[in-house]
């Protein structure tokens, strides 16, 4: 699909050794077997893609890519020699060939030249520094949530965005589930009358992904898992299994507990049948409590009271039953609720009510990938674009803060400044371990 | 104080003199804050975590955390918290132990830190504390160490040094970074820090080095240069932005993702004259600058102006008109109608796609007949996006139009097309239309009409319904109907009446298979009512009647037939009966979420005891495992001995014993 980019394919050959160690020539995009097949989208039309990080969320990321006709799954990255050769052998079995080039180095990858689009699944450390050199390298996004680690982080990407004029799509994909939707369009069209209280029900505790809880000995990093690139921008830790795959989410420096992983869903969903998704509240208060064991130091138990311009107070919770799980819009007239596999509303008719199409509409998405896909095509904003996923994200960030700094804070959500807290304002930053840098 | 901190040349000094007064000042202050009865002192704390290795012995960690916490927001605690932690940060502590005081350095130091802070930065070994607590903390002072220590630091400090006042936006930076442009290994971190900084004298630097610039550091001076007229932009500065967006353009080197964000910038800087830009970027034949033109035209291009767009859009490449129709979709109806409509009609599937897409929003109800009969002659992706264009086309017309049309008959293809447009749009006042529809010979527009009427319809439909039910002899047909009577009878307000008309029904209605059907109805309505009914029944003498008396009870939503279900695995001969009753059971125990976990493994040990093939077994595992609990675990444990099942067994011991913790 894409025009030639910067780099030659002779120029590529002598910057990737991994690549030809992983595949005995350099991927062939056009495949023969594709030619001719019924209904196959023609090569010239496919869009090229490409992986980083296959430790949790990005096999599933790329086999729903992998399911859509028109995309083309060249290569993947990883840290890990494992993740890397599960994920290669995944592309492999589809294409029936051994053609998919593997990468330890998401630079070498982005210089290839042929890419159109990059699937980013990798712990939140690295999404900012990730992502923004993969705009800078031409590339569309398909990024997990929360958008970045921290708040500034945030606005540069949906800087970057901006400035490349690229295409991103938010790993939010209950945005493209029918029964959010409808419950956004309900609320959206006042069938339950003014929003007096948003809740928003979310995980608490920690949960072991990995199986590698109690696995804190400090050890050598095992061979084959680049754990001095994995810490990146991150402070430095010694090597443990608890501390990596999947479980890093449970530690504050490369993830942001249950809040932060949640946030970019029910929160999300939340600002969207408010219509806050371009903005954030101006009031933030939070408690929370901590492990007193182990390497884990985000909250187990949370509770965040946010209150946004319009007067409405939204809670945000982890732990609490009193909290139901999901998003409750509560308002004069009734209640909407949805979570996954729930919706439900107080009256009990009001989930099967049809919202008209002189009603107020919301973007429609029925497919979260292909959503991505046709956007790449179109060039149009995605259902889940990087400054609404930014400004979800925001409410979690700025929650964290409350929380440890044990204050209520007060936020201009058009400047996204702080108002009056200037020890509340390191924290919207993370100081990147030397030599990293965000790049512009 | 003052005159030693602000002497560059004697920081070692200062910072000795400094940590010296700020020692006693805190022991001072110290002295009169309450510390809890039995409470570590901060002292004891920084000796129990000096050999903490970042792993599993992390108590002093949480020791260090709590006792910061507690006194972050008071002077005195502050004043004695900055300064122990930053004599901890100088003593052959663990880096682990190191880290997590810097974490709370962090938020408790002051200005008045920053000697210390800088001392450390001389060390690549404590240069990253000093830098986590700098690069964010308030005020000057902070600045004035890190632009030192541009010039007194090398190797990769002197780089995290650059990148922190980049991201502090140091303006004083600047003339120490330029000449790092021309330094290999600095260039790249020194342009992205400039661009961060931006103002003058870096943009300056920046376009200086842009020509001479290759590989990767092109790249970085290019989005850095980016970011600098992006700052200038917003501070209205549009000349100085446009002087660099043009800059930039003639610049044949530049990678395309830098191209194509300086086409952008060029058009949002060039003012009045940004239409005529981008009408010769969107016409040229560069595919990039076209995109970033198309990108720019709803920014750019006012209403009244698109027709120059219009006119272009047949001529441009196949992929721009898709992206430029996507554009258009913003656009007045009037304005831009005729031009998507042509494109809807076209002979490109991607840019019909697309014009159908755009229709969606711009469409009429002049378009109704013309959707309706794309919808209804086509397939796959043309016909999906034609279906959701007729079903949000705005405007009370829209619905005037597709009921006029639905009402003068034509082809079943389009009517069907129309009347699932009625249910999209909920159209209530084509009630007469669907009803004449549901007695039509076609039994696709009748279920097509059914579909319209789940939408509009309400619980007084319902009988109609159920007649068409009990008639069909089309499967399809059939789920729908029960599809539209279900959703229809969940209107009525009252929870335990939603059933009454199907009982109504039921008790007047002999024929077998079609009480069958009915019965087949209650679970997906729920009422609790009905429930005596199907008990009943589960003896009618009529065998298709008891089974669906019986599959009805096992399909049942809410835990209100648990026992019934439980009755049925325990008492019933028939395998098939039996074996929907455990799926029921072990079903039921999930739907309470706030269940206590010992209740629940009640529940599915009873489950368990009537459950012998292997797959039933594996159903109860998979079930355990959700209830984490001594009981859960203990059941779990039990089927280890089951060699079918051993593997489903030991993964769910696994499963609960690690969520127990």
């Amino acid at each position: 699909m894409k025009e030639k980019r910067g780099f030659g394919r002779r120029e590529f050959l002598k910057k990737a050794p991994l690549a030809l160690a992983g595949a005995a020539a350099f991927p062939t995009i056009v495949k023969a077997s594709a030619l001719g097949r019924a209904g196959a989208v023609p090569p010239s039309d496919r869009i090229v893609m490409a992986g980083i990080g296959f430790g949790m969320q990005g096999p599933s990321n790329m086999k729903s890519f992998l399911g859509k006709g028109e995309v083309q799954w060249v290569a993947v990255c990883d840290l890990d020699d494992e993740h890397l050769a599960e994920a290669r052998k995944t592309v492999n079995d589809k294409y029936g060939n051994s053609d998919c080039a593997v990468y330890k180095d998401f630079r070498q990858l982005f210089a290839r030249g042929d890419l159109d689009a990059v699937s980013i699944a990798v712990p939140d450390h690295w999404h900012a520094i990730l992502s923004i050199e993969a705009l800078k390298a031409g590339l569309d996004v398909y990024g997990e949530k929360p958008l970045t680690h921290s708040l500034r982080e945030g606005r540069a990407l949906c800087d970057a965005v901006k400035r490349y004029g690229r295409v991103w799509q938010t790993g939010s994909w209950q945005r493209s589930e029918e029964n959010f939707l409808r419950a956004c369009e309900l609320v959206r069209n006042g069938r339950v009358g003014k929003v007096l209280r948003v809740e928003v029900g979310l995980p608490s505790g920690h949960y072991d992904f990995a199986g590698t809880f109690g696995q804190e000995q400090i050890q050598k990093a095992p061979a084959g898992f680049d754990y001095e690139t994995w810490l990146g921008p991150a402070p430095w830790a010694p090597y443990c299994k608890a501390r990596v795959h999947m479980n890093w989410r449970w530690t504050m420096d490369f993830g942001g507990g249950q809040l932060m992983d949640w946030i970019g869903h029910h929160l999300d969903i939340a600002h969207w049948g408010m219509g806050f998704e371009l903005t954030g509240p101006v009031e933030i208060s939070g408690r929370g409590e901590f492990p007193t064991t182990g390497i884990y130091n985000s909250a187990t138990r949370y509770w965040v009271d946010a209150l946004y311009a319009d007067g409405t107070p939204f809670v945000i919770a982890g732990g609490y039953p009193e909290i139901q799980s999901g998003t409750k819009w509560i308002g004069e007239h009734g209640w909407v609720w949805v979570d996954r596999g729930g919706f439900e509303s107080q009256p009990a008719y009001l989930v099967n009510e049809v919202i008209g199409p002189n009603e107020t509409r919301l973007y429609h998405s029925r497919d979260h990938y292909q959503n991505f896909l046709d956007c790449v095509r179109s060039r149009a904003l995605t259902i889940a674009p990087a400054e609404v996923a930014h400004r979800s994200a925001s409410v979690g960030h700025l929650g964290v803060i409350a929380i440890e700094t044990g204050r209520k804070i007060k936020w201009d959500p058009a400047t996204e400044t702080l108002i009056g807290d200037p020890g509340a304002e390191r924290l919207l930053s993370r100081t990147y371990r030397k030599p990293h840098q965000l790049p512009a | 104080m003052r005159t030693h901190r602000t002497n560059p040349m004697r920081p070692r000094l200062a910072g000795c003199l400094f940590l010296a007064a700020a020692a006693l000042a805190a022991s001072v202050l110290a002295a009169g804050a309450q510390a809890p009865p039995g409470a570590a002192s901060l002292d004891q704390i920084l000796k129990e975590i000096a050999s903490y290795d970042g792993g599993i012995e992390s108590a002093p960690f949480w020791k260090l955390r709590d006792y910061v916490q507690a006194r972050k927001d008071d002077a005195a605690g502050r004043a004695e918290c900055e300064t122990k932690l930053l004599q901890f940060l100088k003593t052959p502590a663990t880096p682990a132990a190191k880290m997590a005081a810097t974490r709370h350095l962090r938020v408790v130091a002051g200005e008045s830190a920053v000697p210390a802070l800088q001392a450390l930065l001389r060390n690549d070994a404590t240069a990253d504390y000093a830098l986590y607590v700098l690069q964010p903390m308030p005020g000057s002072a902070a600045d004035k160490a890190l632009v030192q220590a541009l010039a007194t630091t090398t190797g990769s400090t002197r780089l995290g040094v650059v990148s922190a006042v980049g991201r502090r936006r140091s303006a004083d930076a600047v003339p120490v970074l330029v000449p790092m442009l021309q330094q290999p290994g600095l260039a790249v971190p020194a342009a992205t820090a400039l661009g961060a900084i931006g103002g003058d004298a870096a943009s300056r630097a920046l376009l200086g080095a842009l020509p001479q610039a290759k590989g990767e550091l092109k790249g970085v001076v290019a989005g850095a240069l980016l970011e600098s007229a992006e700052r200038a932009l917003a501070a209205k500065d549009a000349t100085g932005a446009l002087h660099l967006y043009e800059a930039l353009s003639t610049d044949a080197g530049l990678p395309p993702a830098a191209r194509k964000g300086a086409a952008l910038g060029r058009i949002a800087a060039s003012g009045s004259a940004s239409p005529t830009l981008l009408m010769s970027l969107l016409t040229g034949n560069d595919h990039l600058l076209q995109e970033a033109a198309v990108a720019k035209i709803k920014d750019v291009v006012a209403p009244r102006e698109i027709a120059p767009v219009c006119a272009a859009l047949p001529r441009l490449p196949e992929n721009i008109q898709v992206q430029v129709l996507a554009v258009l979709a913003g656009y007045p109806r009037e304005a831009v109608l005729q031009t998507v409509m042509s494109a809807a009609r076209g002979s490109s599937l991607p840019v019909r796609l697309a014009g159908l897409r755009a229709l969606e929003t711009v469409g009429d109800a002049s378009v109704v007949s013309f959707v309706a009969e794309t919808a209804a002659r086509s397939r796959g992706a043309e016909q999906a996006a034609a279906r959701n264009t007729l079903g949000m086309l705005k405007g009370r017309a829209v619905d005037e139009a597709i009921l006029a049309q639905l009402s003068a008959g034509g082809a079943d293809e389009v009517r069907g097309e129309l009347l699932l447009a009625v249910g999209d749009r909920r159209i209530f006042s084509a009630k007469a239309a669907v009803s004449a529809a549901l007695a039509s010979p076609s039994p696709r527009l009748r279920s097509q009409a059914l579909k319209a009427l789940r939408a509009i319809g309400t619980p007084s439909d319902v009988p109609g319904v159920l007649d068409l039910l009990v008639k069909s002899a089309d499967g399809p047909e059939q789920s729908e109907a029960e599809a539209t009577a279900a959703s229809l009878a969940q209107k009525t307000q009252r929870a335990d009446a939603r059933a009454a008309l199907i009982k109504t029904r039921l008790k007047e209605e002999k024929d077998p298979r079609a009480r069958a059907r009915l019965m087949a109805l209650l679970p997906l309505i729920g009422d609790n009512s009905a429930l005596p009914l199907l008990r009943a029944a589960r003896n009618d003498e009529n065998a298709d009647v008891a089974d669906a008396a019986i599959r009805a009870l096992t399909a049942w939503p809410t835990t209100a037939a648990r026992d019934d279900v439980l009755r049925l695995a325990r008492d019933s001969r028939n395998e098939t009966h039996r074996l929907l009753a455990i799926v029921a059971l072990v079903r039921m125990v999930g739907l309470d979420r706030n269940r206590d976990p010992e209740a629940a493994v009640a529940d599915l040990r009873s489950a368990a005891a009537y459950s012998w093939r292997p797959e039933e077994q594996r159903l109860v595992l998979g079930a355990l495992v959700q209830f984490p609990c001594g009981e859960a675990l203990e059941l779990a444990s039990g089927y280890l001995r089951e060699a079918t099942v051993r593997q489903e067994a030991e993964a769910a011991v696994e499963k609960i014993k690690a969520r127990m913790k």
